[in-house]
Order: C-alpha cells, then sequence, then structure tokens
C-alpha cells in the first residue's frame, strides 16, 4: 500500500521526465525511488457477473520495466482482471488506461496501435493449431509488417532462439509439442514485434520445476535484454521470489497490497501471511534453485 | 490529459541524428557532393502504431570504403525500406565497409538482427565491415540479436515442406505435374480406402459392445439415450414434417398435372402413396438427420477427444465405445422409424392439400381413394429400411469424431467429412434395398 500511494505521488513528476529519459531505462528502472512512469495503470475497476462482483474499485499500477506478479487465490478474479486489461472483457466500470491512453473511451484505430505494443502469452500458448511454431512466431511479423518472407523468418527464429526453443521444433505443429514448449512458442509470438510490455498468464503452471525455474530465469533475461514491463499472473511462489519486482495481491476484491515480497511479509493481512509462510512459501523463500537449475536450461540462454 | 504519443521513445523530436539524409525529401547535402548517394524512400505506408519516422540509407563511397549511413527508426515495421535498398548498395561494391549508425534514433532486435546479417554476409564475402558509431544503448540489442550458428535455414525449410506433406505445389514441366497430379489421386484414393477399413473396423467394435449390451441391458446408459433421442428425434420433428409436407405436396401436384393429361388424375393418389411411403419420406428424413445429426455427434465426440476426454474415460476403466457410441446409435436406431411414420402421415397431409387445391379433392374422397388403393407393404418396406440408416448415419458421425486431433481445423474437417459420408452412405444403402425389394418382388 506505502509503495503504491508514493507511485500515485510521483506519477505527475515521472511523465514528465519520461520524455527525456526513454532512451535509457533500463537505468531507469533499476531506480526505484526516482523516476518512474506508470505503463498500466487501472483505476475505480469493477467487474461483475450477475450479482456478483469479482472486483470492486480496484486500482492498480504498473511501472515501466518492472515485473509485477498479480496473486490472489484461485477465483479472485485474476484471470478476469488480465482480460480486462487486455480489453477482451472490458470492465463494468472504471478506467484502464495503457501507455497514456484510456482503453474504455479511445477509438479503434488508437486501440490498435496500443495491442501492438503489447505481447500475450495465454495460458497454454495459445498458438495457431494450422501454423507451424515458425509461422506462428512470424505471424506478427507477416501481418503489421511488409518484411520479405525470408527476413520475417529469421527475426522470428530470433525471438524462438531467445524463447529457448531448439531450431527442431522449428517446423512442427503446437499440437506435436509438450506444454512447456508451446508456452515458449506462445512467448516467442508474443515477443515478435518487441512489445513493451509483457502479459503472462500462469506462464509457469504445468512446468516441470526445472523448465519452470529456466522460464523464470529467460523472463527476467528478457525483461533486461529487451526492455519490457512484466506484468505475471501466477500462482508459483518460486516465480514471486525468483522473478517479481513488486507483488500485487488481489484480495476481497481489490488489490489489497502492492510491494517487494519483503514489505508485504510486514503487513498484517491474514491471507498473505498464510500465503507466504505456509509450508510451500517458506520453502520457496529459502530456495537456491535458481543457480542450480541454470545450468540445464538451453544453451543459448546462459 | 490530452492523449500523449503512445510510445515516448519514438517521437521524432528526439532524433539526433543527420536530418538532412533521412527520408524521400532529402537533399544532397554540400558535404556529400561527389560522392554517390543512393537512398531509399520512405516507407509508403506509414504504421500508425508506433513510428512516425522511418529508415533510410545513404551509401558514401569514402576512398576504398564504402560507407552506409543509417538514419531513423530500424524497427520491424520500418525495415522493409532497408531490406532492398542494402543489398543493392552492397552488390556492386567490392569494397570494406562501415555502417555507420550515428543517424539511428531506435533500434529493436528486427533492426538490430538485420544489421548483424548484413554484417555477417559480408564478412563471408571476405570483406572487413565494422558497425561504427553504436553507442552504449544499442550494443546490448545487438548483442543480443544474433542467430546461432545452427540455425540452418535450409533444414528447416525441408523439414517445414517434409511436414506439409504433398500440399505445396512445385513449379516443375508437365511430367512433373502429372506426375504430381497421379501422386495426388493416389494419396487421396489410399486415404478413402483406409477410412472406410476403419469405419468397418469401429461398426465391428461398436456390435461387440452393443451385443454385451443387449445381453445386459443394465450396462446401458439410459439417461444419455433419453438424452439423444429428444436431441436426434423430438427436435427434428418440426423441420421434418415441414420438409416432407412439401415435398408431398410437389409429388402429388406434379403427378396430377401430368396424370390428368391422360384423364387419370384420380391415380395422383396411387403415385403419391407408393413414391412418398416408399422412398420420398425415408429419403429426406434420413438426409435431414444427417445433416443435423452426424454432424453435431462428430463435433460433440470430435471436442471431447481433442480435450483428451476420452482418453480419460479410458484411463478409468471405461469405454468411450460403451459411454459415447452405443447411446447415440441406439437412439438414432429408435428415432429414426418414428421420425419417417411421422414424416409419412406430414407428407400425406402436404398430398391431400395439394390435391384439394389442384383437383377439387376434398378430405373425404382422398380417404376414401387412399383406403381403397394403399398397401401396407410400402409402408413397411419404408420403415424398414429406417433403422439401419439410423444406424450408419450415428455410426459415422461418431466414428469421425473419434478421428480428432488437438488441431483446431480437425474438427471441422471432420464435420464435414461425416455429413457427406453418412448422406453418401443413405442413398447407397437406399440402392441395395431397392435392388433387394425388386429381387424379392416386395
Amino acid at each position: 500500500m506505502v509503495e503504491e500511494e508514493r507511485g500515485n505521488r510521483d506519477g505527475a513528476e515521472d511523465r514528465e521526465q519520461r520524455k527525456c529519459t526513454f532512451a535509457g531505462r533500463k537505468e531507469e528502472c533499476g531506480n526505484r525511488d526516482g523516476a518512474e512512469d506508470i505503463v498500466v495503470s487501472l483505476r475505480g475497476v469493477c467487474n461483475r457477473f450477475g450479482d456478483h462482483a469479482v472486483h470492486d474499485n480496484l486500482d492498480l499500477d504498473i511501472r515501466r520495466g518492472e515485473i509485477l506478479g498479480l496473486i490472489g487465490e484461485s477465483g479472485a478474479g485474476k484471470s478476469v482482471l488480465l482480460r480486462s486489461i487486455l480489453g477482451l472483457r472490458p470492465p463494468s466500470a472504471g478506467s484502464v488506461s495503457i501507455m497514456g491512453l484510456e482503453m474504455g473511451k479511445a477509438g479503434e484505430k488508437e486501440k490498435n496501435a496500443v495491442r501492438r505494443r503489447w505481447g500475450v502469452l495465454f495460458q497454454d500458448g495459445a498458438l495457431f493449431s494450422s501454423l507451424s511454431v515458425e509461422e506462428n512466431a512470424a505471424f506478427p511479423l507477416r501481418e503489421f509488417t511488409r518484411l520479405s518472407p525470408a527476413l520475417q523468418r529469421k527475426i522470428a527464429h530470433l525471438k524462438l532462439f531467445l524463447a529457448g526453443l531448439p531450431a527442431s521444433a522449428f517446423a512442427k505443429f503446437p499440437g506435436e509439442l509438450s506444454g512447456g514448449m508451446r508456452k515458449r512458442a506462445g512467448l516467442a509470438r508474443a515477443l515478435a514485434l518487441d512489445p513493451d510490455i509483457l502479459f503472462l498468464d500462469e506462464p509457469t503452471a504445468g512446468l516441470d520445476p526445472l523448465s519452470a525455474a529456466a522460464f523464470d530465469r529467460l523472463v527476467r533475461t528478457l525483461r533486461d535484454d529487451l526492455k519490457l514491463t512484466v506484468c505475471v499472473v501466477t500462482h508459483d511462489l518460486d516465480t514471486l521470489y525468483a522473478v517479481c519486482d513488486r507483488v500485487a495481491v488481489l484480495a476481497d476484491k481489490h488489490i489489497s497490497a502492492v510491494g517487494d515480497i519483503a514489505s508485504l511479509l510486514r503487513l498484517d493481512h491474514p491471507w498473505i501471511q498464510e500465503y507466504f509462510n505456509g509450508p510451500r512459501g517458506r520453502a520457496a523463500s529459502n530456495s537456491k534453485s535458481e543457480e542450480q537449475v541454470w545450468k540445464y536450461a538451453p544453451s543459448i540462454l546462459r | 490529459m490530452p492523449p500523449p504519443p503512445p510510445f515516448p521513445r519514438t517521437s521524432p523530436e528526439t532524433a539526433s541524428g543527420p536530418r538532412g539524409v533521412r527520408g524521400s525529401t532529402r537533399e544532397e547535402s554540400p558535404a556529400l557532393a561527389g560522392t554517390r548517394p543512393s537512398g531509399v524512400p520512405e516507407g509508403a505506408r506509414s504504421s500508425p502504431a508506433r513510428s512516425t519516422t522511418s529508415a533510410s540509407v545513404l551509401a558514401v563511397q569514402e576512398g576504398a570504403v564504402l560507407r552506409l549511413i543509417f538514419a531513423g527508426v530500424l524497427t520491424a515495421e520500418t525495415l522493409h525500406a532497408l531490406e532492398k535498398a542494402v543489398p543493392d548498395a552492397l552488390r556492386n561494391a567490392p569494397a570494406d565497409v562501415v555502417l555507420d549508425l550515428k543517424g539511428v534514433t531506435r533500434l529493436d532486435t528486427a533492426g538490430a538482427l538485420f544489421l548483424n546479417l548484413t554484417l555477417d554476409g559480408r564478412r563471408r564475402a571476405g570483406y572487413s565491415c565494422v558497425l561504427q558509431d553504436p553507442g552504449e544503448r544499442f550494443s546490448h540489442v545487438l548483442c543480443i540479436a544474433r542467430l546461432p550458428a545452427g540455425d540452418n535455414e535450409a533444414n528447416v525449410r525441408a523439414r517445414l515442406k517434409e511436414g506439409r506433406g504433398r500440399q505445396g505445389v512445385s513449379a516443375g514441366g508437365p511430367v512433373r505435374l502429372l506426375i504430381e497430379f497421379l501422386e495426388r489421386v493416389d494419396a487421396a484414393l489410399s486415404a478413402s480406402l483406409r477410412s472406410i477399413g476403419a469405419l468397418v473396423g469401429f461398426f465391428g467394435a461398436f456390435l461387440c459392445v452393443g451385443g454385451g449390451m443387449v445381453r445386459h441391458p443394465g450396462r446401458m446408459r439410459f439417461t444419455s439415450l433419453v438424452f439423444h433421442m429428444e436431441q436426434c428425434g423430438l427436435r427434428a420433428v418440426p423441420i421434418v414434417a415441414l420438409l416432407t409436407f412439401l415435398i408431398g405436396m410437389v409429388v402429388a401436384y406434379m403427378g396430377a398435372q401430368q396424370l390428368s393429361m391422360f384423364g387419370a388424375q384420380d391415380f395422383a393418389v396411387n403415385l403419391l402413396e407408393v413414391t412418398v411411403l416408399r422412398e420420398m419420406a425415408v429419403l429426406i428424413t434420413s438426409i435431414v438427420a444427417a445433416g443435423r445429426t452426424a454432424s453435431s455427434f462428430t463435433a460433440q465426440i470430435g471436442a471431447m477427444t481433442a480435450n483428451e476426454e476420452t482418453a480419460a474415460l479410458l484411463s478409468m476403466g471405461l469405454d468411450p465405445l460403451a459411454l459415447l457410441v452405443v447411446p447415440r446409435v441406439s437412439a438414432m436406431i429408435l428415432c429414426l422409424p418414428m421420425l419417417v411414420f411421422l414424416a409419412d402421415i406430414s407428407a400425406l397431409l402436404g398430398g391431400a392439400c395439394a390435391l384439394h387445391f389442384s383437383l377439387d379433392m376434398d378430405l373425404q374422397a382422398f380417404i376414401t381413394r387412399f383406403y381403397a388403393v394403399a398397401k401396407l407393404k410400402h409402408l413397411v418396406v419404408g420403415l424398414v429400411k429406417t433403422p439401419f440408416f439410423g444406424a450408419a448415419i450415428a455410426l459415422v458421425g461418431c466414428f469421425h469424431g473419434f478421428r480428432a486431433t488437438r488441431n483446431a481445423e480437425s474438427v471441422g474437417f471432420l464435420t464435414t467429412v461425416s455429413v457427406v459420408q453418412a448422406i453418401f452412405l443413405v442413398i447407397l444403402l437406399d440402392a441395395l434395398f431397392a435392388l433387394f425389394f425388386t429381387a424379392v418382388r416386395i
């Protein structure tokens, strides 16, 4: 809570500074207390299914260059919130602003401009099953650029390698891939146009611990390399500890706390205490497995 | 707050590069006199998304060194302008090359990859090629945007082609085209033969399971059976009744018109009786059922197969045939005769209606005449066929459902196939029945 308020207060100054600091975004985001600007801003978002309110007056800011984890119980409405941000399910009330553009009021053309600036990894990859992996990764390039097919393929290969897929998988179809590879291919597609924001929906769900840790590391590397802003919806405590700069807790129909894990642990919220101090939470906080795991990651990433 | 440009880093004001060399309106500056510029026109379609600028390149010969001065925004959206220009500039330049990035305001991974590929290609050709002035901000992206040595283009393409099977037409002479044509005929023919074999196998498996059910009726899923009877029987009544009513009208009206030329218009009732009871009502109903039911069975079971639900059943030791197929096929076997009986009534009513309007034959006269000429065997011959048609339709629908894969296209494709095959089978069986009944003189 404390952090979030400070973020809001600084917002105005940040916008002033943004003009001149665009080139050095990476340096900028390292400096937590200094200049930060808000890439995604939710204000007073409500979502209702009939009489049942999922979100009530929810506020959330995502800062440029950070990796924000979004946690909450099953059924707390994390995925609904993500769909609201993406505009797949416009909120019943409230506003969603992305990169300064209020999505509820903007025209279709402006919204499309913003849509090209984000990449989304859906839970099971959501790859186009009639296209090969390579064609999937090249799909946004095919649709939105005028590059020659040869260069499109080269760029797609680069993104697939960055996502940690071996060349032998490029010609396969999504139906022939394992779950982890599908996620990596989905990530490559999300990265195709060098997005500024990356939304990940349960990126490590259903992966074995080694792959999950490698994926976590991958997200962090990509954030640093490509200067992304990342929003991760996750249940995976290891992901939270290994990757996220800040964690937003969705409970009681709104974001009840935002901050790094250390500051969340100091809060006196029963669900948060239980979440992080439960047996699995403690195990994740003690784990030093990240470095050990790293040596199994695909060679391209090392 | 007025909507700011979505992406501050694309704003052209921040471009620090030599503005003079960017875009199509560039003028040759005095400093470049005597050099040979080969600029690239600005992209015709400026993307509404992120860029208000474009990429350009200017080639300048400096003694033995060719300097390519890049300017503007080098991203996936603007790169197409450079894609032809850079190789063109390099083609006839047996010289060392300097890629000058001073004027570049933005570089994404696509642009960096393009530069790296240019560098590598040049170095492979035996010339020296360096990047000048990448600056702190670009060195990182240039570093990551590299394809590993293992990225063998030819390999991937070969595999892609292989995966695609024989779908792509490759260029070639008439002989090659002929061979390709024959290959496709062969592939299609053997696929359909295999499919027929598999269908027969499926029928056999169904008989085994269905036979077991007959011996132990308690294993039958009656809830499911009743549900499917409602879906493919009761709910089909309105459309079947309407269609057969219209067909009955048409048959009676056309018959009356032709027969009245011989003054034999009363025989229109005989014509109606034979045509409708033996063939028309049965065929129309079966074809409607094939369209409605075979497709829905394929889609239902196909979605379940794609979602691994049938695999889940198998893993629990349950037989999808018993749970999914037997209720559906039984429902069709039970429902189609009832539907056809309703269709008979509806078609006769339609015929009576048409005769009433065309020949002034009132309902009383129609019934009297019909009672005098009708033979029970026509009705029976029509109805006897229906359980077979129903079984064929349901079996084809279920069979294709099980062939579904995780591919999104497969269920749609299989639905089409199952409807076509079901209608084909219905008409084929009808022809066989006609031969049989002729042979036994019924």
